[in-house]
């Protein structure tokens, strides 16, 4: 780890973690869920056309601390198929990435279906 | 809804009649008869749009399952005599469960008990008698089956997909 992210560690990210956290539920695939705080994105949507219907892609980016017995909760070892629960909705981590300063940024996903079709219903746009 | 007239629209409502009779079909759904079965069966290309009239939600899902979607696909005709036509047509029939948790872990458990149940509801369409206001079928062409990703469970549920063109002698 950096000098950078050894300051960023100690000072920012527990300042930034104070003001702009809210506390989520982290369920793993296999194991207790834990209640902790995050720094949650704002979530981004998108529209995937499929061959049997339409599907909604919504993707944010939720920080966490790495280290369980820090004062905001954290998780040592996220991974793909593990969820989140944010404001009552479920999501799944999609990514975890690398780990940085003792936290840790996850790409998480809902994917609601807009549309169930048949294949084909559709005509290209 | 608007009610079928009509030869391509009749074969479809005919399909349906015969699909909700069968037994394995009224079994699969937990139907007690075919007019609890015909409510398993939504007419048309794609599911009623969402409640919230933006996307499902996962019990809104699940409360649909076990479903048929059946819509009109292809139609042909030809002279019977020399005063009437005879028609023939395909329709695409979709069919979608949920995995029953008790078996989610064990995908030979998830795989037999779907051909199963499919396809007794398969051979119930190719032999049952086929009375007035019925449909004779005369193929299926079914594709593969497909399962759900883990991805999608919290917001889809986990359920399991099969779609076939069913031919018929209307």
């Amino acid at each position: 780890m950096s000098q950078f992210d050894d300051n960023f560690a100690a000072g920012s990210l527990p300042a930034l973690m104070e003001v702009h956290g809210q506390t989520i539920t982290y369920t793993p695939v296999t194991g207790s869920a834990v209640s902790l705080t995050a720094i949650v994105g704002e979530v981004n949507s998108s529209i995937d056309d499929e061959d049997d219907g339409r599907t909604e892609h919504r993707e944010r980016m939720v920080t966490i601390m790495t280290d369980p017995s820090s004062s905001f909760g954290g998780v040592a070892a996220p991974s793909h198929a593990d969820s989140v629960t944010i404001d009552s909705e479920v999501w799944a981590v999609d990514v975890p990435g690398k780990e940085r300063g003792h936290s840790v940024e996850l790409r998480v996903v809902r994917t609601p279906i807009v549309e169930r079709s048949r294949e084909g219903y559709r005509s290209s746009p | 809804m608007t009610a079928a007239v009509g030869n391509l629209s009749l074969g479809v409502d005919r399909f349906m009649t015969t699909l909700a009779e069968s037994a394995a079909f009224q079994s699969w759904t937990a139907s007690l008869d075919a007019n609890g079965a015909r409510r398993r069966i939504h007419r048309g290309s794609r599911l009623p749009k969402p409640e919230n009239g933006r996307t499902y939600t996962r019990a809104e899902l699940e409360a649909y399952r076990p479903y048929a979607l059946v819509s009109s696909d292809t139609y042909q005709s030809a002279p019977d005599s020399s005063s009437s036509f005879k028609f023939t047509g395909t329709v695409t029939l979709i069919l979608e469960r949920d995995v029953p948790a008790p078996i989610s872990d064990d995908g030979a458990e998830v795989e037999i008990t779907f051909d199963n149940a499919i396809g007794q509801i398969f051979e119930d369409l190719e032999t049952r008698p086929t009375p007035e206001g019925h449909v004779v079928v005369t193929g299926i062409d079914q594709s593969a089956w497909t399962v759900s990703h883990p991805d999608v469970l919290e917001t889809q549920g986990e359920f399991q997909t099969v779609e076939a063109v069913v031919s018929y002698d209307g």
